[in-house]
């Protein structure tokens, strides 16, 4: 066994990431191969040219430290509001302006078309609105009845 | 033309080396203008004979330098003889006679060389070729084992006709029971709903008429008979509801299982089936027309059903109470029947051109929406709409001529009910006039003949409904009676581990009557990577498509490790084939469903090695949603060299045997085939590979180079063999090294 052990480190400009033998990569950065489906496994260390330097299998296979630091990581890099409740809708068709309260505070969700909401699984959807943010709802049948019942106009 | 003198066989000179067998005989269905003539042309004993169809005869002894060559152009092929370049005779022949031809023409061959007559083992190969029964209304070729004609299904033995909706019993059966239970309904509530104005004869006899006479109402015999009236009603609401609910139940799963059944037999048609049919006429006939079958079989039928019941029913009840007044009624029948007699084959012709021009106007659809960036590129969106506009024009224009006839239809049958209920009328007053009946029993039959002349104003529509049934079933039997021509073995033998060997022995293919490929042998061994070389054109495809099995060998046969892979259950075949083609076609879905396609329970990790060995890794690492990002129905999000590596990595997740690569990196811009390069290079190791190419660069490491030209291979080696041949190979390189440099370092580091 020569080198090092591979290891993911802060440094100044952000992540650093040391392979196998010693050599240290500035300015990784963490990415998701299944951010939907599977947020908690193969998650990829990949060099600023783009180029994978390493692949997490699972993260809770890490040792609690490392398992903070990537999580901390990718929570820097990722903007995917989760929807908690629907307020109001402008009107009942595409297009619609949802007033919406997301777990990174209240906004207003302008919804383009009917495939703009996408279910992933049985109970989670994913709803681009016209910025071009992609909201989630985590478990839309535990959303309570009122969100439920303006959502499902669109579904 | 008796030249017999003059080409008498010489038994004396040096004879080829002759093994008296029988002699290989072609009858000829041509003549030298081609038109159909007979004639006959026989190899035997070492001589060539034509003989006429009026008993002349020609005879060539076969010499050395002598050859027969042949030729099909537009379906007629043509049979030249030659001697050292001068040519002695031509024939001319149809498809019928190929197959007889070709082994003429072999037979020929290796006499010429002075070989015995019959190659060992070739009689196997070659007659299963010439065994093949033909079609005789189209002259396909009927696959071994199966009656019909995969073309054509029998010709008019299919015309349309009513009773094309018998054949819907097969989607009936397993819900007889329901059916059953409804019927009985129906006829329990037909009867229902007869009671209440048979009750109106006894409450106006002996209720009204003594009531207003002057004689005190009977209280208790009316709400007795008021009483019957509702419960009658309430029983047939009841019964109705019943009934109804079941039949449409019953017939949306008739509808759902017909929908399945034709669109699993449609994925099961070959390749040759889907070249010749339109996607948007497709899903016409499984979505339209199953539903408005669904809707015949649930609303329709059932209407039908019930009319059918009442009216007999109404014709006993009032031929009970009046024979002769029943007579009256029913006077209008006859011409009803002789006008749905009538009408009836003008509307269901009509039907099917509108069902025809439906599936038109689905084809614009579905041809114009997948095209939509041509459309645009051209500037040619006014046309398609025009198109569409003009196949709608159509589809009014038919939908006009059917509702002419049926707009006079339908008021034609009212108006004679009409008609009958006037000849009631005053052949009952007359009757009561002359106090023969009393008021009422003309009541009662009032009563019974509005209900009755509903009934056959409705089941006369039921005409209508019925051809246009008709005509939809048809379309979807069509589909239903068409058989694969590419069969599954009858009894599949297991397939054993798969080393790769592929084996082509005199493999022949035609589409139609275009011979594409002819006498192709070839051996490859496991783990060969085989490169084919060819103009457009040449069969390069077809030779692939030929080893998938998209499509059968006309003759001849393909084998893997030895066997014939017509005895290879398709499915487990295909599973050890994968295949990359030059249009990489992305289903709707996640990337990592995409590449999973071949095999959906393959785990994450495996669909990121496959990426990652197809170098499509990090790129979709670069997608704001990874594996899980969406690609569209043509996976528009896509460049065409990254949906191309999503496709080398599907084939590669199923770790198939063999490897077809079929022009996979002509495409793409230098850059990106440099990357498919590297992702094919890690792909063909250790398997059998065909991999087809116009940039010879691609080919550098193929271990065999296969040159087709104009369906027929001309030469077959390594790189540094085929150049030091200077033959078409060595063509192609110089015509490639004048288009880039690339291929000139190439042509160095051959010479
Ligand atoms: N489905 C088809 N029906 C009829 N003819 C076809 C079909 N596919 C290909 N052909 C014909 O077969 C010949 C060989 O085609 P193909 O094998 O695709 O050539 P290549 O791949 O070498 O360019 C061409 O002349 C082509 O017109
Ligand atoms: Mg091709």
């Amino acid at each position: 066994m020569s080198g090092v052990l591979p290891r993911l480190e802060r440094d100044g400009s952000g992540l650093c990431w040391v392979d196998r033998a010693g050599v240290v990569h500035s300015g990784v950065h963490l990415v998701r191969a299944f951010p939907l489906t599977a947020p908690d496994e193969q998650v990829s260390v990949v060099s600023a040219h783009g180029a994978e330097l390493h692949l997490f299998e699972h993260l809770a296979g890490l040792d609690p430290e490392a398992r903070a630091l990537v999580e901390a990581a990718l929570a820097a890099r990722e903007f995917m509001p989760v929807i908690e409740r629907v307020l109001s809708v402008s009107r009942h068709w595409v297009p619609s302006i949802l007033e919406v309260q997301t777990d990174r505070g209240l906004t207003q969700l302008a919804l383009e078309s009917e495939e703009s909401i996408r279910r992933i699984g049985a109970d989670k959807l994913l709803i681009r609105d016209r910025r071009g943010i992609c909201f989630v709802v985590e478990y839309h049948s535990r959303l309570d009845r009122r969100s439920k019942k303006l959502l499902e106009r669109f579904l | 033309m008796d030249k017999d003198a003059a080409d008498a066989p010489d038994r004396s000179c040096e004879a080829p080396q002759w093994v008296g067998t029988a002699p290989v005989r072609v009858d000829l269905d041509l003549d030298e203008a081609l038109c159909f003539a007979h004639s006959r042309l026989e190899l035997a004993d070492g001589s060539l004979i034509w003989q006429g169809a009026a008993g002349e005869h020609r005879t060539w002894r076969v010499g050395p330098a002598m050859r027969l060559a042949h030729d099909t152009h537009a379906g007629a092929g043509t049979l030249r003889l030659e001697d050292a370049g001068t040519c002695l005779a031509t024939w001319h022949h149809t498809q019928d006679a190929l197959a007889a031809v070709q082994r003429l023409r072999d037979t020929f061959a290796r006499v010429a060389r002075g070989e015995p007559a019959h190659g060992g083992g070739d009689e196997g190969a070659d007659g299963g070729g010439a065994a093949l029964a033909h079609c005789p209304i189209c002259r396909t070729p009927i696959p071994a084992g199966q009656d019909d004609c995969p073309q054509c299904d029998g010709g008019e033995a299919n015309a349309p006709s009513t009773w094309i909706l018998l054949r819907l019993w097969r989607f009936a059966r397993p819900y007889k029971r329901s059916l059953l239970l409804g019927f009985l309904l129906t006829l329990a509530s037909t009867f229902a709903t007869l009671v209440p104005p048979y009750l109106t004869m006894p409450l106006m006899d002996r209720v009204l008429i003594p009531t207003q006479r002057g004689e005190p109402l009977d209280v208790a015999l009316a709400t007795g008979y008021l009483g019957a009236l509702l419960g009658a009603a309430l029983v047939a609401w009841g019964l109705g509801y019943w009934r109804t609910y079941i039949l449409a139940l019953v017939a949306e799963r008739i509808g759902a299982d017909m929908r399945n059944a034709t669109f699993s037999h449609l994925l099961n048609l070959s390749l040759e089936y889907f070249g010749g049919k339109r996607t948007g006429d497709l899903i016409a006939r499984i979505g339209v027309e199953t539903d408005r079958i669904c809707v015949f079989l649930s609303l329709q039928l059932l209407d039908f059903a019930t009319d059918l019941v009442m009216i007999t029913m109404t014709a006993v009840i009032l031929a009970s109470i009046d024979p002769l007044l029943a007579v009256a009624t029913l006077a209008p029948l006859p011409f009803i029947i002789w006008l749905v007699y009538l009408v009836r084959d003008r509307l269901r012709f009509g039907f099917e051109q509108i069902n025809r021009t439906w599936g038109e106007v689905t084809n614009v659809l579905a041809d114009t929406i997948p095209g939509i960036r041509v459309v645009k590129a051209f500037a040619q969106e006014a046309r398609e709409v025009g198109r569409f506009a003009e196949l709608n024009q159509k589809n009014l224009r038919m939908n006009d001529r059917v509702n002419r006839v049926w707009a006079l239809f339908s008021p034609t049958v009212t108006l004679l009910t009409e008609v009958g209920l006037l000849v009631i009328w005053g052949f009952g007053i007359w009757q009561v006039a002359h106090d023969r009946v009393s008021i009422g029993v003309l009541t009662a039959f009032l009563a019974y003949i509005g209900r009755f002349f509903t009934r056959v104003d409705s089941m006369s529509r039921i005409v209508s409904f019925t051809q246009q049934a008709a005509a939809g079933a048809k379309r979807i039997f069509d589909v239903l009676d068409c058989v694969p021509s590419v069969p599954p073995p009858h009894q599949p033998l297991p397939l054993a581990p798969v080393q790769g060997r592929i084996a082509l022995h005199k493999v022949s293919f035609q589409y139609g009557n275009h011979t594409v490929l002819r006498d192709i042998s070839l051996e490859i061994a496991p783990g060969e990577l085989v490169g084919l070389i060819g103009h457009s054109g040449s069969g390069k495809s077809t030779l692939a498509n030929l080893i998938c099995r998209f499509y059968d060998v006309s003759q001849g046969s393909i084998s893997l490790d030895g066997r014939d892979v017509r005895t290879i259950d398709l499915a487990q075949y295909r599973k050890h084939i994968g295949v990359v083609l030059q249009e990489p076609f992305l289903f709707f879905g996640t990337i990592a469903e995409n590449i999973a396609y071949g095999k959906p329970d393959a785990s994450r990790a495996e669909v990121i090695e496959a990426a990652r060995a197809a170098n499509a890794h990090e790129f979709i690492l670069r997608l704001p949603f990874g594996y899980d990002s969406v690609v569209g129905e043509r996976g528009q999000a896509l460049s065409g060299g990254e949906r191309q590596r999503i496709s080398i990595a599907r084939a590669l997740l199923t770790n198939p045997r063999i490897l077809i690569l079929d022009e996979a990196t002509s495409a793409v811009d230098s850059t990106t085939e440099k990357e498919i390069q590297k992702a094919l290079d890690t792909l063909v190791q250790g398997r059998t590979t065909i991999a087809i190419a116009h940039r010879l660069s691609t080919l550098r490491k193929a271990d065999r180079l296969v040159v087709l030209d104009k369906g027929e291979i001309v030469e077959m080696g390594t790189h540094d063999d085929l150049l030091a041949r200077r033959g078409a190979y060595y063509r192609f390189c110089v015509n490639q090294a004048q288009q880039d440099g690339a291929a000139a370092a190439l042509l160095e580091s051959g010479a």
